[in-house]
């Protein structure tokens, strides 16, 4: 009996997997063979393109096959494509790379309250695909975004990244940074001494035992080789992960660099409101920083940060790498180009260079063969306050687009 | 009103012969002194070589400017630069009306009254010229300010305009009155019901005060009256029938419906013997206490109505306030009222737009997501309106900045003209003050921002602001911006 059972899932499964190719094999057939027959590849057409691998075409194409860029040029012969011609004014660039962001891990999902070392825990398996934050981020023209828990846990977890148009297939990076808290938000929660009688008593409560916790959980880690839940503070020494630390006061970024030399980690820095008071060690030490925005309506930044509105123009001077990030990624880019950076780097700073912090420059961050078709079409210039993301393409496909979505 | 905007007026004037006397008696000081002087108080100031966007009429090439005694004295092609005038050279450069924010509470010390019902305080008597918000507004063009008091309050006091060139309050008051500030979202635990009903309560009251001979109009009983007359639809709306219904009708103001500055200003000739002027048939004048005076000239027009509107249904009652007792409004909407922007277009009244000009909402039944653009949902809006800064949450810096609020309407859809009334002539003809503000023209005052380049671009700076003929901004000799900008090493 429960043989035949067993033959009779088997079989249905078999069933849907079939009618699961067939589905699949008409819609294909129905996106491309209908539009022109014969057609595989793909040709974008723009009054200009901005590779961010050398000068911008214009007018520019990029040939597009199964999601892949074939080639980039002025003139590319359209053979058996499929022509899709975006118009003159249209200018076709990167899909923007978000390499800090929270988008689907909205509300109280992002920190878990009852440990401040969660090293283990990972963000891929708590993503809200169909969320509003991810639309959001997908209609402001963030195609990739490294999705990072929270602030308030000394150890939050792993992050994973992702393509923001799609589901779980979208998976670039599943395994990815251990993300620390060295800032005074894990202690946030902490304080609440009108709470004695909570069922969690948590440090830490002030800087210091955020640091304490850092420092002895890597101690722990080292002594302890059996002990699963620090694992990945192992391979942070190891240097077989990437490791995302969140500070942004001058004493906090130093701190970092006390606990790197400690235990003789490397990290990439995120926030990092005040490291244009630290530039000289971050040149030296080469660590790559991921900048966090500065909120509207303050007169200092988060942790009382002095503001420095030209950050990213002084990590630039000084030969940093480094990337933007935000929400509203192209708007971070255009007020980081307004207050000192150049228009190359401040392109730069949304594309391809949290592409490479992220190591994932082989599949995005420019327009070149080989890499994934990802791509923007905005109505003018991408560093003017009144251009607007018009359409955003994913793997070859149209995925956002502003006269069929807005209302 | 009028009577206050002349002897303010005086009051301008007296101060630029006092400095004029200034400047002649301390001619015997070395000239690096004086030009200090005149850079500080010059009478009169001309712009060259810019291009002028004066906002009403077209630009002007390669034009001149010249600011006299505050205001200013001619504008063109061919303009004849006074020999004794500083002449600023801004070839290159691009010269607009000083900005104008139509609402903020910024300056004030505390935006909100915890009284809910307050009309008799004045914002004026908490304004702080101190405030960093001033340095940030000089620095972002803004010449003239509208204050009110917050939205948590139902009546919650006076609003006035200011400019921000001075330090000294008295000298920065462009109009003290502007209206009232109304709220019809409830605070404190009140529900929309209660706070319709005591709002109604007391502009009937006032209304009472106001017109005694209607005594027997039972103000309060007209609004089911009113709210039937509501569903006779827009077109009569459109046509300025704003009346209230007929059995009822109140002392007649023509005129004042269709043309509320004009005849306002009729008023105020008449303002200080402001009871006996009422109909001719009207009798005892009776004695309005100070405190409720200021209601009393809400609802006979003296000043504008503030309404705020937070969510769709508060733009219906308001509406209806508005025709029960005969207000002249100004809304202010919530992000949410994008759903009633086919009445609000329709009542032609000036608006004054929430911060959020696209946003996202979600059905809650069917979960779906949707973006909002409330440029696109208000694209038929002809009347003056206004856009506002976010003080906190925005998604990025900018929405800090006026001027970018102003580039991101223009981006989600809105023409570029549009774009830059809304910071100039709209607030200042929603305020009534365009007599003196919201464009470059002859008579004006000389409020003007001179930009590095073309407006809303992203590497566009003020590169000097000018009040009443006044630099009070100057981007060069700004080491707080510098700071901003590297940071304090």
């Amino acid at each position: 009996m429960n043989c035949v059972k067993r033959i009779f899932a088997r079989n249905l499964l078999a069933v849907t997997i079939y009618t699961s190719v067939v589905h699949m094999l008409a819609v294909y057939l129905n996106l491309t063979v209908l539009d022109s027959p014969l057609a595989a590849q793909t040709l974008f057409k723009a009054g200009k393109v901005i590779t961010m691998a050398g000068d911008p075409l214009s007018p520019g194409m990029v040939l597009v096959n199964e999601g892949k860029i074939v080639s980039v040029g002025s003139a590319l012969d359209q053979g058996n494509a499929r022509l899709v011609d975006l118009g003159d004014a249209a200018v076709l660039m990167p899909g923007l790379v978000n390499a800090y962001s929270q988008a689907g891990l909205s509300g109280a999902v992002r920190d878990e309250v009852t440990k401040e070392v969660t090293a283990t825990y990972k963000v891929d398996l708590g993503i809200d695909w169909n969320s509003q934050s991810m639309k959001r981020a997908l209609t402001n023209g963030i195609t990739t975004a490294c999705l990072t828990p929270g602030t308030e846990n000394v150890f939050a977890g792993i992050a994973s990244t992702v393509k923001t148009a799609k589901s779980n297939a979208a998976v670039l990076q599943n395994d990815g940074a251990l993300v620390a808290n060295l800032n005074t938000d894990p202690t946030r929660r902490n304080q609440a001494r009108q709470r004695p009688d909570s069922i969690y008593l948590r440090i830490p409560t002030n800087r210091m035992g955020v640091v304490w916790v850092m420092r002895s959980s890597f101690d722990m880690a080292q002594r302890n080789e059996h002990d699963e839940s620090l694992a990945p503070l192992r391979q942070v020494i190891a240097g077989e992960r990437p490791f995302f630390i969140v500070s942004r006061t001058f004493a906090d970024i130093e701190t970092m660099y006390t606990l790197a030399e400690e235990f003789g980690f490397k990290s990439i820095l995120v926030g990092g409101q005040e490291s244009n008071l630290v530039l000289s060690k971050i040149a030296e030490l080469k660590t790559d920083v991921i900048l966090t925005p500065v909120p509207t309506g303050v007169t200092s930044g988060e942790e009382r940060t002095e503001i420095c509105l030209n950050r990213a123009g002084k990590l630039a001077e000084h030969g940093i790498r480094f990337c933007l990030s935000g929400d509203d990624l192209l708007a971070e880019a255009r007020f980081a180009y307004r207050h000192g950076l150049n228009s190359q780097q401040a392109l730069a700073a949304v594309t391809l260079a949290p592409a490479q912090i992220l190591a994932i420059q082989e599949r995005v961050g420019s327009i070149e063969p080989g890499k994934d078709a990802d791509f923007i079409v905005l109505n003018g210039e991408p560093l003017e306050l009144t251009s607007r993301v018009m359409k955003v393409i994913v793997d070859g496909e149209l995925v956002f687009d502003v006269d069929g979505a807005s209302r | 009103m009028n009577n206050a905007k002349k002897s303010n007026r005086l009051h301008r004037g007296l101060l630029v012969a006092i400095s004029l006397f200034q400047a002649g008696s301390l001619a015997i000081l070395p000239l690096s002194t004086l030009l200090f002087l005149q850079a500080g108080a010059c009478q009169e100031l001309a712009v060259t070589g810019a291009k002028i966007i004066p906002v009403v009429g077209e630009p002007i090439e390669q034009g001149t400017i010249v600011i006299r005694e505050g205001r200013i004295a001619a504008i063109g092609h061919d303009v004849k630069i006074p020999v004794e005038a500083r002449v600023i050279d801004a070839t290159g450069k691009v010269i607009m009306p000083g900005f104008i924010e139509a609402h903020t509470s910024e300056p004030m010390s505390q935006a909100n009254e915890n009284n809910p019902n307050v009309p008799f305080v004045s914002v004026l008597d908490t304004i702080d010229p101190m405030r960093v918000y001033f340095d940030e507004a000089r620095r972002n063009g803004i010449t003239t300010v509208s204050v009110l008091a917050g939205n948590s309050t139902m009546i919650g006091g006076q609003g006035t305009a200011i400019k921000t060139g001075e330090t000294f309050l008295d000298a920065m008051i462009l109009e003290r009155v502007t209206g009232m500030k109304i709220s019809l979202s409830p605070a404190g635990g009140v529900s929309r019901m209660g706070q319709l009903a005591a709002l109604r309560k007391e502009l009937a009251d006032a209304y009472k005060l106001a017109f005694p001979e209607q005594k027997k109009s039972e103000a309060t009983t007209t609004a089911a009256k009113a709210e039937a007359e509501n569903t006779e639809g827009d077109e009569q709306r459109r046509a300025g029938r704003r009346g209230r219904p007929n059995g009822d009708a109140p002392p007649s103001r023509e005129g004042r419906d269709d043309q509320p500055a004009e005849s306002g200003e009729k008023k105020q000739d008449e303002q200080p013997t402001e009871t006996a002027s009422r109909d001719a048939k009207s009798q005892e004048p009776p004695v309005i206490d100070a405190l409720k005076r200021p209601m009393v000239d809400l609802v006979s027009g003296k000043m504008l109505a503030f309404i705020h509107c937070e969510i769709p249904m508060d733009v219906m009652h308001a509406l209806s306030l508005i025709k029960e007792f005969n207000l002249r409004p100004v809304l202010i909407l919530g992000r949410g009222c994008y759903k009633a922007a086919q009445d609000v277009v329709a009542s032609g009244y000036p608006v004054i737009f929430h911060e959020d000009l696209v946003f996202w909402e979600r059905d809650p039944r069917s979960n779906e997501d949707r973006q909002i653009n409330v440029i696109e949902a208000f694209q038929d809006l002809q009347a003056p309106f206004a856009l506002s800064v976010a003080r906190a949450g925005g998604d990025t810096i900018g929405q800090n900045y006026l001027w970018y609020q102003a580039a991101t309407a223009v981006k989600y859809g809105m023409p570029q003209a549009k774009a830059l009334e809304s910071l100039t002539i709209g607030p200042a003809r929603m305020l009534g003050v365009d007599e003196f503000v919201g464009s470059l023209e002859v008579g004006k005052d000389g409020d003007l921002v001179i930009l590095s380049g073309d407006p809303l671009h992203v590497d566009t700076w003020v590169d000097l602001t000018i009040v009443n003929g006044k630099i009070v901004y100057e981007r060069e000799n700004d080491p707080k911006l510098k700071l901003l900008l590297e940071g304090t090493k």
